[in-house]
């Protein structure tokens, strides 16, 4: 082990005003030769989707995208960098620490000059509101985005609602447990969650329960403005446990992840509630709805109605949790890489074109970066797209219209101390929540 | 010592071949230079070029705050890492499993190896097949038994299934697993009230990962106390035959003395084991929940390469472990010598 610490380290001491553009992208417009592209989102599917309708337009340039597991994308970064090898191009998020600007931002090169290039001297203005500066780090604009994010909310199988007759309309913390004894009495799991990593999905259900106790509680904190041992923190440890307790957080939601495992339990039908985000509306196109299916081990799939769900009022203090996104992530260009030409194509085209965003909305992953662009709903091959499509287009534009961040100021410390804290909560009985309210504030660092 | 010296035989590194032709120069170069120094020369070169460089250099970064953005701090901090390693539950949290995990796994591993190596050195009907089924987990690789071992040891899993039908656990109203009502009453009793069967929580994870280790790693401690019995002298087993010893007394009083330099190579194994031990915790458990399954191997690396990219601190943990490791294998090497008989000589054993 002290030896692999000092290849890494030792490896690493010795490397040392216009509108949106309708066709064109920066870079020379004959550049060629191969792009790597690491991420740990989008899916390889939507991955060579957008590459295809890329190579249209500029076939002679090679994009080569490596799709890593959230926990897997830091230490691959960390070393690939340190050692002078790391992509050309590469996701950046707005915060968390998975692919936050805090933790990469120092890679990339400036995307501001180009954007301006290209966009002209407005072009902050011709992305969503705020998405530049959530991807700027230190006055430097480390990526261009791609398109927005939402979260905090939950996702249900409404064919399984229906087959067991549960109202889909889940307002209160009684609704859910009435539907989760149904869905038990049914020999199905109600609500699916897995805490056993790093990544910090399963935060966000403990963030849904604090905003309910009090909306204005999570973001203080997050600024270091209150402290993680504040009343409202230890409540919403006590709710979580509660809802183990009272059967709707299943018993492996401690030894399983959220991807792939809990992922598998929804796409496979069985558990009818998943907390994921907007990201999740791709699998609601039947296509790849069936690839899910199959990948969650189902052998003959049926595609099934999956619908977004806001989550109920956990504390009965009228506080619905609302959504919370920024800049999902951008893509951030090498500021070493050999092959800058082609990789400005490909991340500008991607980032600010037309037909670019419009690949990218249609994929229904990400709230589309530019403003005007919005998916083809009628032709995305969705399940039920007389049901769906009028809460997917309400759902996108409540995300595009988030009033709290998701990521943006979590510092890597802090997105640890709350996975640490949910996974105590849920695992650990002989931990009393204020020891674990505890040990979260000392873990936090807030970001500046 | 000087005697053992000057009595050793002469390194087989200098030649002492005659010249037969050159100069007396070249003649002399040629008896001073170690033969076969080309052939060892590049192996050499990695061993002190790369390994002991990189521990050199990893003793230079656990002094540095290169900690949250890679970077290259030139201000030494001395041993502020060394201090808050020190100062870190984890650290001996972690340290607590890697001994727990050595002790359980050794005494394990020993008892078992013997016994299955004991049996089937009798006339057992197909003793190849359990041959095989015995060693076969020592060969298969870790990345793909973890999924596996993960499923075993799922809530809804094959072990809590056994233990399901052996009327050992209870499906409740929630749909939850739970002990049966005289089990939890017992675990009650001894503060383990809240101890569930659920595997991967901090009470029991460790264990699980114990016992996959175990199970992965007897076929080899089979396979060496099973070719160290068959280097038993016969007659020593026909004598205390004669002496009517019985099985079990031949066993444990004539074969398992004579199995003493492999318990002790085991016990080394083992050793080295427990310290570097790093892929299947950080498969299964992934260290968790809540650190609850960390070893020194999972903890350096998720400082290292996790999200917060603590490469000083790492390279201080490291340092730590390479410590560790040197003091075992001294102290190993002390405790286990042979050969030289001990007697007093006034008061000083020599």
């Amino acid at each position: 082990m002290v030896v692999a610490t000092g290849v890494a380290l030792s490896l690493a001491a010795c490397s040392g005003g216009s509108g949106p553009a309708a066709t064109g992208a920066s870079g020379s417009g004959n550049a060629s030769g191969t792009v790597n592209w690491w991420g740990w989102t989008p899916d390889a599917p939507v991955a060579q989707k957008y590459i295809a309708a890329f190579n249209k337009v500029y076939p002679n340039i090679t994009v080569k995208f490596t799709n890593y597991q959230n926990a897997d994308y830091a230490p691959s970064m960390s070393t690939a960098f340190q050692t002078g090898s790391g992509p050309d191009v590469f996701d950046v998020s707005a915060g968390g620490n998975v692919g936050g600007k805090q933790l990469w931002g120092q890679y990339a090169m400036d995307m501001a000059p180009v954007a301006q290039q290209i966009m002209g001297t407005t072009w902050k203005d011709q992305f969503a509101t705020g998405y530049v500066d959530d991807l700027t780090d230190s006055g430097k604009v480390v990526a261009l985005p791609l398109g927005g994010v939402a979260a905090d909310f939950f996702w249900i199988n409404k064919d399984l609602f229906d087959k067991v007759g549960v109202s889909t309309s889940i307002k209160t913390y009684s609704d859910l447990k009435a539907a989760c004894d149904k869905f038990r009495a049914a020999n199905l799991q109600c609500f699916t969650m897995g805490t056993n990593s790093t990544d910090t999905f399963s935060t966000e259900l403990l963030r849904s329960i604090m905003s309910s106790i009090d909306p204005t509680y999570y973001m203080k904190a997050l600024h270091g403005q209150v402290s993680w041992e504040d009343p409202v923190f230890t409540q919403a440890i006590d709710m979580l446990r509660q809802m183990q307790t009272d059967g709707i957080i299943s018993q492996d939601a401690t030894s399983i992840k959220q991807y792939p495992d809990a992922n598998n339990n929804f796409m496979g039908e069985k558990a009818a509630i998943v907390q994921m985000g907007t990201w999740y509306a791709q699998y609601a196109a039947k296509a790849s709805m069936l690839a899910s299916m199959q990948g969650a081990g189902v052998s003959n799939p049926v595609p099934f109605t999956m619908l977004p769900m806001v989550s109920p009022d956990f504390a009965g203090k009228g506080n619905i949790p609302g959504y919370v996104g920024e800049a999902d992530y951008g893509l951030a260009i090498n500021a070493k890489t050999t092959n800058v030409e082609a990789a400005k194509t490909f991340v500008t085209w991607l980032t600010t074109t037309k037909e670019g965003q419009q690949d990218v909305g249609n994929a229904i992953d990400l709230v589309p970066a530019l403003k005007g662009v919005q998916a083809d709903w009628t032709n995305l091959g969705l399940v039920s797209p007389d049901i769906q499509i009028p809460i997917f287009q309400k759902m996108f534009t409540d995300a595009a219209n988030a009033k709290e961040t998701r990521n943006l100021y979590i510092s890597a410390e802090t997105g640890n101390a709350q996975v640490i804290a949910v996974q105590e909560a849920l695992a650990d009985k002989s931990k009393s929540a204020s020891t674990i309210a505890k040990e979260a504030q000392a873990g936090s660092v807030p970001l500046k | 010592m000087a005697d053992s010296v000057s009595n050793a035989p002469k390194s087989s590194l200098v030649s002492h071949a005659p010249a037969t032709s050159g100069s007396g120069a070249s003649q002399r170069r040629r008896y001073r230079t170690p033969s076969g120094l080309q052939w060892i020369l590049p192996g050499f070169v990695v061993s002190v070029g790369l390994i002991y460089f990189c521990i050199g250099y990893s003793g230079y970064i656990s002094l540095l705050p290169w900690n949250w953005r890679p970077g290259n701090p030139e201000t030494i901090q001395g041993f502020a890492s060394y201090l808050r390693a020190f100062n870190s539950p984890l650290f001996w949290t972690s340290l607590q499993h890697t001994l727990v995990f050595f002790i359980v796994a050794y005494v394990v591993q020993t008892t078992m190896g013997i016994i299955f190596a004991a049996i089937l050195h009798s006339k057992v009907y197909a003793a190849t097949l359990f041959k095989v089924i015995i060693f076969l987990p020592v060969v298969i690789a870790p990345a793909i038994m973890a999924p596996v071992h993960r499923r075993v040891f799922a809530v809804d899993g094959p072990i809590n299934w056994i233990l399901q039908h052996l009327g050992l656990i209870q499906i409740n109203g929630l749909g939850n697993r739970d002990w049966v009502g005289w089990l939890s009453t017992a675990l009650s009793h001894i503060g383990q009230g809240n101890v569930t069967p659920n595997w991967i929580q901090p009470s029991t994870s460790v264990w699980v990962i114990i016992a996959v280790q175990i199970w992965s790693s007897i076929g080899m401690a089979f396979i060496l106390f099973y070719a160290a019995m068959g280097q038993i002298d016969p007659e020593m087993l026909e004598a205390a035959r004669i002496d009517g010893a019985g099985n079990i007394r031949v066993l444990l009083w004539v074969v398992v003395p004579n199995l003493r330099p492999t318990i002790v190579s085991l016990a080394i194994l083992n050793a080295i084991t427990s310290l570097k031990l790093f892929d299947f915790p950080y498969l299964i458990t992934g260290g968790g929940p809540a650190h609850s399954s960390e070893f020194l191997g999972t903890y350096i690396y998720s400082e290292l390469f996790g999200v917060s990219s603590h490469y000083g601190y790492a390279a201080t943990l490291s340092v730590l472990l390479l410590i560790l490791a040197l003091a075992v294998s001294i102290i190993m090497s002390v405790s286990t010598r042979e050969g030289r008989p001990r007697r007093k000589v006034k008061g000083v054993r020599v």
